[in-house]
């Protein structure tokens, strides 16, 4: 005769005449939880680590604005703001106002896309980029 | 119930992970749509590349994006102007203009 006793946190717990049952479920519960915290915390810093591999390609960042700028990724931070070196915008008749920039430093909350290199990414990075999240998360 | 796995669903985000690697349809702010591969390079034996996070933020692949503009006759009532942009293999989306997720629509 088991019971079973489901806890506001979640836990299941299966009360059994066996206390090393109740003892494996609880590890096997805590276990399941932290690798969902885990999950869940890799997707703070993913894709600023993702955009940290990407510097020095070259990429064209649209922002909500519309202008689009193409540049080379120079650096990122944690707020996903990106500074651009050597930049053009992609329609300048469009935007002349920017047409001697050649760096700047755009704030993340402004971006609408980044359209990565048309070449594809580089999926070795990207691994290198997940293992080094799976190790430090 | 048993063990909790993965593959459970246990909160919204949870839906969108069901989705990695197909394709999705995103409503975007500004009347924009997406149809693109929730895209995810690799995945490890116990840990995901998850190609969103818990802002939204993801990126696609193969994306085209429709901006939907929406013209008024002065003599007719309505014109809808669409307007197609096909953006080249990988887009990272920002997640604060996304406003829904979603299995692609059966229309066109």
């Amino acid at each position: 005769l088991g019971y079973e006793l489901k806890l506001l946190s979640g836990k299941v717990f299966s009360l059994q005449p066996s206390l090393l049952n109740l003892r494996a479920e609880e590890g096997r519960n805590q276990s399941a939880e932290k690798e969902r915290e885990r999950e869940r915390n890799n997707g703070k810093v993913l894709f600023f680590s993702y955009f940290k591999d990407l510097v020095g390609q070259e990429v064209t960042v649209e922002l909500k604005n519309d202008l689009a700028i193409r540049g080379t990724l120079h650096s990122v931070d944690q707020y996903l703001n990106i500074k651009l070196e050597n930049t053009r915008v992609v329609d300048q008749d469009k935007y002349p106002h920017m047409l001697s920039v050649r760096n700047c430093f755009i704030r993340g909350s402004v971006v609408r896309y980044v359209q990565l290199p048309p070449d594809g990414v580089d999926v070795d990075l990207l691994h290198d980029a997940a293992r080094r999240e799976a190790r430090g998360g | 119930m048993s063990v909790e796995e993965d593959a459970t669903v246990r909160e919204p985000l949870d839906l969108i992970r069901l989705s990695i690697e197909e394709r999705i349809y995103v409503k975007l702010r500004s009347d924009r749509e997406l149809r693109g591969k929730l895209h995810i390079p690799c995945s490890l034996s116990s840990f995901f590349w998850q190609a969103f996070d818990q802002h939204l933020n993801m990126i696609l692949g193969d994306v085209e994006e429709v901006i939907t503009t929406v013209e008024i006759d002065d003599e007719t009532y309505e014109e809808i102007v669409r307007k197609l942009k096909r953006k080249v293999l990988f887009l990272f989306v920002r997640g604060d203009g996304v406003i829904l997720v979603s299995p692609p629509l059966r229309t066109t």
